[in-house]
């Protein structure tokens, strides 16, 4: 590096300084918006929770319910799968983690995939592949409402019904902490029904109204609805956690660099005055 | 003094309401039904409709009032009702509420002979029943 000229190293100083100083602010960016997005994201939490616990609840308690939702009754050929990826790039190994994994999914599967894709760095990666993408949400998921999570599900549970898919396999990124993530494959239908003795010897006489298959029917959209509502803004949380750590990686990266570039500059600077002193001194010398 | 319960409203994205109350009503698929502590547990599915809740020491005629999208009842020891959508009457925009009501209304009369089952129709029609539910909570409801 030494022999790098020292205008060859201002040049470099100057680009390294200035992607720095993006991705710097990105980081802030991120901050900002993972703060946001973490508060909503606790509040969704803490309701599908409740739901989900009440519809378990539900299950267990009554022998009647429709049997089409539930695990063994039909056989599984076709799987839909439900990517949730980001629709902005810049966020580490947060997409490729998704991706790594839904793909995993579908190589073990005989029948092509049904793809549902949020975010459009799935659909991307699908498409290329030449992959069936049956439908997609592209707008930054973080922004996603719980109407429009409803019309994402409306026609995958019409396939569901129609018997065109037989599964339904949610795959999203799931939020540990601001530095951890965890990549979840969770299975929406059918219906995995656990066997809580606690909650069986529990049950009450339970009241139905208008009737059991009525609730249930109501019950299934809603539980699909909520659990990817809350898979997309657990997700989003989680993009900008990764974005935030791959931005403040970047930062130290350029930091690092910038140090070593004015180091060598520094040097090359240091090199060319002696090396004009050394000419003075010689050419005073030979005037003696 | 009627014995209370705990009483919550949860919404996709928020908890809307927790607090103990003696009595709740809400708009069931077979019509308006009041729950007080001690019910038999259900679990019943609800109409666009009223939400009246009676809070713990309220006065005689001291309701809160608020518009429900449909959703559903858990009733056990303590009751819990999930909805899309729910707002208190006095946070219900007037101005939204009738432009969606004259939207819908215009839409189903564009649309008469229309298939009576289409989705369209009964979206149309759920709009239009939403809206005017609306505006009812929003003069205080149909108790008053």
């Amino acid at each position: 590096m030494a022999t790098e000229s020292i205008q060859d190293i201002k040049r470099r100083i100057k680009s390294v300084a200035s992607t720095e100083r993006i991705t710097n602010s990105m980081k802030l960016v991120s901050a900002g918006k993972l703060r946001k997005a973490k508060a909503i994201f606790e509040k969704t939490n803490e309701n599908s929770h409740y739901i989900t616990n009440t519809i378990g609840e539900l299950f267990n308690s009554s022998s009647e319910v429709p049997p089409d939702y539930l695990e063994g009754s039909r056989e599984i050929k076709t799987t839909a799968y439900i990517v949730v990826t980001s629709a902005r790039g810049l966020c580490g190994g947060f997409n490729t983690n998704i991706i790594r994994e839904a793909q995993r999914e579908i190589d073990k599967d005989w029948e092509p995939p049904v793809i549902i894709a949020i975010g459009s760095k799935g659909k991307e990666y699908f498409e290329k592949r030449g992959y069936n993408v049956h439908s997609s949400y592209l707008a930054p998921p973080e922004n996603i409402s719980f109407l429009e999570a409803k019309e994402l599900v409306k026609p995958i549970l019409e396939m569901y019904d129609r018997k065109e898919i037989d599964e339904v396999i949610l795959i999203y990124t799931s939020f540990i902490s601001t530095m951890e993530q965890e990549v979840k494959n969770e299975t929406l239908l059918p219906f995995k029904i656990e066997n809580d003795p606690d909650l069986i010897t529990d049950t009450k006489f339970i009241e139905y109204e208008p009737s059991v298959e009525a609730v249930f029917n109501y019950l299934i959209p809603k539980y699909v609805e909520m659990k990817i509502y809350s898979a997309v803004v657990e997700s989003a949380t989680c993009e900008h956690a990764a974005r935030r750590m791959a931005m403040e990686n970047a930062t130290d990266n350029a930091r690092e660099m910038l140090d070593t570039l004015n180091l060598n500059y520094n040097r090359a600077r240091q090199s060319a005055i002696t090396d004009e002193i050394i000419e003075i001194v010689a050419g005073s010398e030979a005037q003696h | 003094m009627a014995n209370s319960f705990r009483l919550e409203v949860m919404t996709p994205s928020k908890r809307f309401y927790r607090g103990d109350v003696e009595l709740v009503i809400v708009t069931t698929v077979d019509g308006d039904e009041g729950f007080m502590a001690g019910h038999v547990w259900a679990c019943k599915l609800l109409e666009v409709g009223e939400l009246w809740i009676k809070e713990k020491d309220a006065g005689k005629d001291e309701w809160r009032v608020a518009a429900v999208a449909g959703g559903f009842i858990d009733v056990k020891d303590s009751v819990v009702i999930y909805t899309d959508a729910v707002e208190w009457s006095e946070d219900i925009d007037m101005e939204r509420v009738l432009s969606e009501k004259a939207k819908a209304e215009d839409w189903i009369a564009a649309h008469a002979e229309a298939d009576e089952d289409s989705a369209e129709m009964k979206n149309a029609k759920l709009i239009l029943a939403k809206a005017e539910t609306r505006s009812n909570v929003a003069d205080g409801g149909h108790r008053h």
